[in-house]
């Protein structure tokens, strides 16, 4: 039987994300808008309207989630695959959530890719990895084909500060949603 | 239930592989009680943090030794209340599990609440002059702060 929490060191980040990049937040605000004018450690609500008019909370599957409306529906999607391939770990996702409009700690300037809506921390069997880890976990890594098939990156994947359980919509996946 | 303070403390590894250091002599004032957090097994624990009229107050950690044959202490990081355990996030076996659901505000609470357990752990170490135990605190709290981001 497969325990999906077991730690499994974390692979070379130049075999995931294959053909995919993490967005800067000066790509999602050109595409997306400025979430709101001001951010602080705490999660904000969208205050542009554009954005906060298409932020929907559905649900993907596992569970629900308040995310920008194409990234919603691109997990439902995702899930929908997870379960049709491995219903067993499908029953074991949860999330520690999508939506929020906060700084990155330690930061007056970065801004979370959570404030659009667009990235998505996975939880499994209710664990999250702790932040530069070297591992993940077996849940985790069977997911990231799934999400980079689908243009999300995986901060896994990231060269450095390792987010195991973090998932964003890639550059690619983010240039063509339109709100 | 109702948990006992206690400074029975083993050595073990920690979440992150390295070895978690035993609380200062004298941290808290025994006894100290306090309602064991959800997400914590029916084990005996140790709080490290302030004591208020025998109860377990404010940020701190909760400690539980494992028993014979496991290899790691869990940790429960948050904030108490009048005993009754608020926010928080345990770590066992180098993962996290937020008191939490799936909403995001909630689960980045309860993991600011953990961080500011860890960080209250750190400065009773620091004041015991304890700076290996202070420095591990301390970076469980970054860790702690930047898991969400």
């Amino acid at each position: 039987m497969v325990n999906y929490t077991d730690r499994l060191p974390l692979p070379d980040p130049t075999t995931v994300n294959i053909g995919l990049a993490s967005p800067h937040n000066s790509l999602l605000k050109s595409r997306l808008g400025a979430p709101r004018n001001s951010f602080s450690d705490d999660c904000q609500p969208a205050t542009d309207r554009r954005l906060a008019a298409a932020v929907v909370t559905e649900n993907v599957g596992p569970f629900r989630v308040t995310g920008l409306r194409p990234a919603v529906a691109s997990l439902r999607t995702i899930f929908d695959e997870v379960r049709r391939d491995h219903p067993d770990l499908y029953g074991k996702l949860g999330t520690a959530g999508m939506m929020c409009c906060r700084l990155v700690r330690g930061s007056r300037t970065s801004i979370s890719n959570h404030s659009w809506g667009t990235a998505i921390d996975m939880k499994i069997d209710g664990a999250l990895v702790p932040w530069r880890a070297d591992y993940a976990i077996v849940g985790l890594m069977m997911l990231v084909p799934y999400f980079n098939r689908h243009g999300w990156f995986w901060g896994g994947g990231y060269r450095r500060s390792k987010d195991a359980h973090h998932f964003e919509c890639g550059t690619d996946l983010v240039s063509g949603f339109t709100i | 239930m109702i948990r006992l303070f206690s400074f029975a403390l083993l050595l073990a590894a920690t979440l992150t592989g390295g070895a978690v250091p035993r609380p200062p002599s004298g941290a808290g004032t025994g006894p100290c009680t306090y309602t064991r957090p959800s997400r914590l097994p029916d084990m005996r624990g140790s709080w490290i943090g302030a004591c208020r009229a025998g109860r377990a107050e404010g940020p701190g950690v909760i400690r539980v030794a494992p028993g014979t044959g496991a290899s790691a202490p869990l940790l429960w990081f948050g904030i108490m209340t009048g005993g009754r355990a608020g926010l928080g996030v345990v770590a066992r076996e180098g993962l996290y599990y937020p008191d939490a659901g799936d909403d995001r505000a909630a689960n980045v609470r309860a993991f600011a609440a953990a961080a500011r357990g860890a960080r209250e752990t750190a400065r009773l170490f620091r004041t015991k002059g304890n700076a290996a135990s202070a420095r591990f605190y301390e970076d469980q709290a970054v860790r702690l702060e930047r898991t969400l981001d």
